[in-house]
């Protein structure tokens, strides 16, 4: 019965496939972000990531065109945005000079001079190479050799970006706070009530979750990392700006959409804030 | 038909090609935040040509190779949804539809594995631990799948073209545009 026979041999061979998948999500699972996968990780993601770049800057007018044929519309509407705001920039263009010194000082006030103290490592992003739609990260030109470690901070001069969550060598990838695997600590008023902010997958708003009282936000306040004792992220980097209440049935206390100040997708640099839990 | 050896060689070159474009090209390709997943389609179009025993293995190594590059979920998960979407795309290529001679066979098949893979790789994922993956709902999920399903769907008649030229094997499409051509009066 060689049909038989045939069977019997794939259904063994699955269930060997599929034993062994289960043992490497319980062993990189262990691991916790170490070990043997990890380093297997690191070595093909470094082994690739030359081919990745000249990949990439080869197919970059590909893509670009089909980026721009997959979006015509929101391009042109951008494109009528931008020649109203040129328009605007330059009736304003005289009093640019008043301006500048009052956002210095508002920005001294607001305290977004937050990675002043610390030391930073810039970065190039390289690519945005995770290949699931259930992951949102991008990839860095620094690693290890630069001094990055996992768990970093990631910011750009509008906010907080995300957080290192891989590196190897030469290159590192950036959790982005749009990832859902992603939260971070917030404060949520002046008063320093703390809530935890938690990505919503690309395209869609962060939640706020309050954790103390309940606590009134302003549609448009911007939030910014809370900085209490074990948290991952240091005080003060601005990170959303509030969209919209919503109120759970059956939750006690509202909860916020928040909107990322920071598009991780359209940056070119980033720069790595060399800060550990304190 | 090719060597075994061969084939298998070519479908190796075929998914390092497959997660090169995967990594580079496609995140360019995103329709409302959702791309391709070309090693997800490979998975499939090799279930469909050579069988559930070749879909599972090459299902499992494209899994391993997106695992390599996925950062937030364990090595593995892709490697378990993927071999077990080739295997079942391969059995019941075998058991329901071993005579469909269809141009529209592989972007159907893509357009319903990769909708059900995608599912599958979140259920997988929530049942071992990865609640993350279902964090944005049902909505969410369903949305994913179904314009992941269409873009497969798009690109599936080139991939199963090269699927088969890995396997040695002659496509669906191919033959069909051959015999509809040496047929007098044939388009």
């Amino acid at each position: 019965m060689p049909g038989t026979r045939d069977t019997n041999r794939t259904r063994y061979l699955l269930a060997l496939l599929v034993l062994a998948a289960i043992t490497l999500v319980t062993l990189d699972e262990k691991a916790n972000g170490g070990g043997i996968t990890h380093k297997v990780r690191s070595v093909v993601q470094e082994a690739f990531a030359p081919v990745q770049r000249e990949t990439h800057s080869l197919l970059q007018p590909v893509g670009d065109f089909f980026s721009g044929a997959l979006h015509y519309g929101d391009l042109k509407k951008e494109n009528a945005l931008l020649r109203d705001e040129l328009a605007r920039q330059q009736e304003v263009v005289l009093s640019a000079q008043d301006a500048e010194t009052e956002n210095q000082l508002l920005l001294q006030n607001d305290h977004l001079d937050y990675a002043g103290s610390l030391p930073r490592v810039a970065c190039q992003v390289t690519d945005q190479s995770a290949p699931s739609n259930f992951e949102q990260t991008i990839d860095l030109n620094c690693g290890t050799h630069d001094g990055v470690t996992v768990g970093m901070p990631v910011v750009s001069g509008a906010g907080l970006v995300g957080q290192v969550n891989f590196v190897s060598g030469d290159t590192s990838t950036v959790m982005l706070v749009t990832d859902p695997n992603f939260s971070v600590g917030v404060r949520l008023d002046i008063a320093g009530d703390p809530g935890v902010a938690t990505g919503g997958g690309q395209g869609r708003p962060m939640t706020v979750n309050p954790l103390d009282t309940p606590v009134k936000l302003e549609k448009g306040a911007v939030l910014e990392t809370s900085g209490l004792s074990n948290e991952t992220f240091p005080p003060g980097i601005p990170v959303a700006r509030v969209v919209a209440t919503i109120r759970p049935a059956g939750a006690l206390q509202p909860q916020f959409d928040v909107q990322p100040l920071v598009d991780g997708y359209t940056l070119q640099y980033v720069d790595v804030l060399q800060w550990s839990r304190q | 038909m090719a060597k075994p050896g061969l084939v298998w060689v070519r479908l190796v070159l075929l998914l390092l090609l497959g997660i090169l474009l995967q990594t580079t090209l496609m995140p360019d390709l995103q329709l409302r935040e959702v791309r391709p997943d070309l090693m997800l389609l490979i998975t499939i179009c090799v279930g469909l040509t050579g069988g559930p025993e070749q879909g599972a293995i090459a299902g499992f190594g494209a899994g391993l190779l997106t695992d390599m590059f996925m950062t937030t979920t364990p090595v593995g998960l892709c490697a378990l949804t993927m071999c077990l979407v080739g295997f079942i795309v391969g059995s019941l290529r075998g058991a329901i539809m071993p005579e469909v001679r269809s141009l529209w066979l592989a972007p159907g098949a893509a357009l319903v594995a990769t909708a059900g893979g995608v599912v599958l790789f979140v259920l997988l994922g929530v049942v071992l631990g990865q609640s993350q993956l279902s964090a944005g709902g049902v909505h969410h999920v369903l949305k994913i799948a179904i314009i992941e399903g269409v873009w497969n769907a798009i690109l599936a008649v080139p991939t199963e073209r090269a699927v088969s030229w890995a396997s040695g094997q002659v496509t669906r499409s191919a033959e069909l545009a051959a015999s509809g051509a040496s047929r007098p009066g044939g388009r």
